[in-house]
């Protein structure tokens, strides 16, 4: 989620003002035809679009029960940008009970469509044996990594040892929100998210703690200075960031891979699925960049061997 | 026929651009399948004096005989400086500028000033439409040297409510999650004002995205008719915002055939 740590209340568009809610006009089967064997050969932007739909695609960073994203829309929009797998989280919740009902809720989803959605773990490292304890219920249950930690303490925090130290001793990523934004890097500029916001000095200062971590960097366009983030993560070899996010700038793309290569970003939504396909495909890579970004680095991270 | 209602060319001091030429924008729209942009100069952000940028832009325009049918100019006009009034009458009578961008938070205005009520009118008296980006770019990632503010669709209804009959472009259409709650009084101008709003951050699936807007969301409020397709280049990703009206399955042809062109075509009177 790249925003702030609200729960619901995520409509956008114009905020509590008579916005509409979109229908949906029926399923679509159009994930099993979306992957023609070759790129059609048209021209223009649908061409592109046909090209991108040639990769297989897991989506590392995404939602349920966020704004309108329940399980059979998550579904129906992946199907139309063809994602084959995504990875999601429902960052709620403070006490262990709280945390524990939106896992519970993610359990649900990953049941509903097992072969679609794989769950993330949300934790709150301040109550410590609990979260260990939900840590191991939940990848015990199928889940696949913690995430999206949000902001409650930052990730490079005392609090969050054990809980790195877990997830290296069970093999599994741990991906947190982040932000960049000017106020947070920089002292005496005005910023709307909280002082606890990790940011990538905060990854950097963790990722050499533990650099054995499968550690990623949530959405280098979820707002903020991605060219400040990629630059201070470059010399952090085991930070990994993923791709999501609202900001789809020119550029983005082919920045962060030259800084941090290739093989350290994950194909990821928050769901913005149109711009997580349009930034990978416009930028300039490679068909072997591609494939690793849209799906092997993230496939390879989860396993656990 | 695809009519891009969004497009720039220029500098942007705070980060490097690529592609921000004449020549590579009209490469890009040959590549995607664009038959026309809405253009005007990022410079004239920055410039106090902005018909300097204008004609940047008409000579960069008239380098190469390619352009001619592929692009139309607007105008960027700041209606707080010396003798705008001349700057506007040049623009269209001379430049060939169709419409007018304004950027009242980088110029320093209120929207409802009255210098800035008068330069729309004089606008609409030549059937100049008036595009009004909420912003540049996302806050968040601003520099310190750059503005951290951005308008929404109530200061667009304020200025719509004092000149009702201008014809309005609303670029980058979203409104952030913490932005100021869009009142139904200004949905209720917006919707019976001749307002297009570009699609560049519209989400064509069914899920809306954090710091997003839904196009169906957007066509249910305002009406299929206010809707026109915008690229935001070349500061975002192109092939995005093609995607997010190709992946709208909820649209019919007729709506998308609105949206390609046929809502920017009645307002630009092609």
């Amino acid at each position: 989620m790249a925003d702030q740590n609200t729960t619901v209340g995520r409509r956008i568009f114009l905020k509590r003002s008579g916005a509409i809610t979109a229908g949906i006009a029926g399923a679509l089967d159009f994930f099993d035809a979306a992957r023609p064997a070759r790129a059609e050969a048209k021209k223009g932007y649908t061409g592109l679009f046909q090209e991108s739909l040639r990769y297989r695609k897991w989506d590392s960073h995404s939602h349920v029960f966020l704004g309108n994203a329940s399980p059979e829309k998550t579904i129906e929009s992946i199907d139309r940008m063809g994602i084959e797998k995504i990875a999601v989280s429902v960052p709620e919740g403070v006490k262990p009970e709280e945390f524990r009902t939106s896992n519970d809720r993610v359990l649900r989803a990953m049941k509903q469509f097992p072969d679609r959605i794989m769950g993330q773990c949300y934790i709150n490292p301040a109550f410590g044996r609990e979260a260990i304890e939900e840590i191991d219920r939940c990848m015990d249950s199928g889940m696949v990594q913690l995430g999206e930690l949000y902001t409650l303490y930052k990730i490079n925090d005392p609090l969050y040892y054990p809980i790195v130290e877990k997830c290296i001793e069970m093999r599994i990523p741990m991906m947190m929100h982040a932000r960049c934004d000017l106020g947070l890097w920089r002292k005496g500029y005005p910023c709307d998210a909280p002082v606890s916001t990790s940011t990538a000095d905060d990854f950097a200062d963790i990722g050499k703690r533990y650099p054995e971590a499968k550690i990623i960097h949530a959405h280098i366009g979820g707002g903020g200075d991605w060219e400040y983030m990629c630059k201070r993560l470059r010399s952090v070899p085991s930070i990994y960031i993923d791709t999501s996010g609202s900001v789809s700038d020119a550029g983005m793309i082919d920045f962060a891979v030259t800084c941090l290569g290739e093989d350290r970003m994950l194909f990821a939504s928050d769901m913005n699925y149109e711009t997580a396909v349009g930034k990978i495909m416009t930028a300039n890579l490679s068909d072997s960049q591609r494939k690793k970004i849209f799906f092997e680095n993230y496939r390879n991270l989860l396993k656990r061997a | 026929m695809i009519i891009d209602i969004n497009a720039s060319v220029g500098h942007w001091p705070f980060r490097q651009l690529q592609g921000n030429t004449v020549d590579a924008l009209r490469a890009r729209m040959d590549k995607y399948g664009v038959d026309i942009s809405v253009v005007a100069n990022i410079n004239g952000i920055f410039y106090k004096n902005t018909q300097s940028a204008n004609e940047e832009l008409h000579d960069a325009l008239g380098e190469n005989r390619k352009n001619r049918g592929r692009f139309i100019p607007f105008a960027v006009i700041n209606p707080t400086y010396a003798d705008w009034q001349h700057d506007l009458e040049t623009s269209h009578s001379r430049l060939g500028m169709k419409g007018i961008r304004i950027y009242p938070l980088y110029h320093d205005y209120e929207i409802t000033h009255p210098s800035c009520i008068e330069m729309v009118k004089m606008a609409r008296d030549r059937k100049m439409p008036v595009a009004i980006p909420l912003r540049m770019i996302d806050l968040r990632q601003r520099s310190w040297l750059d503005i951290n503010k951005e308008l929404g669709f109530n200061e667009i209804a304020d200025l719509a409510q004092k000149v009702p009959d201008a014809g309005y472009m609303v670029l980058d259409t979203r409104i952030r999650e913490y932005a100021d709650t869009t009142k139904d009084a200004a949905v209720q101008v917006l919707k019976s004002a001749d307002v297009l709003f570009d699609t560049t951050r519209a989400s064509g699936v069914p899920i809306t995205g954090p710091n997003g807007a839904g196009l169906d969301d957007m066509v249910k409020t305002f009406g299929r008719d206010k809707i026109a397709f915008g690229t935001g280049t070349p500061f975002i990703d192109y092939l995005s915002p093609f995607i997010r009206i190709e992946v709208y399955r909820e649209a019919d042809r007729a709506l998308k055939e609105q949206i390609w062109s046929g809502n920017a075509r009645r307002m630009l009177g092609l």
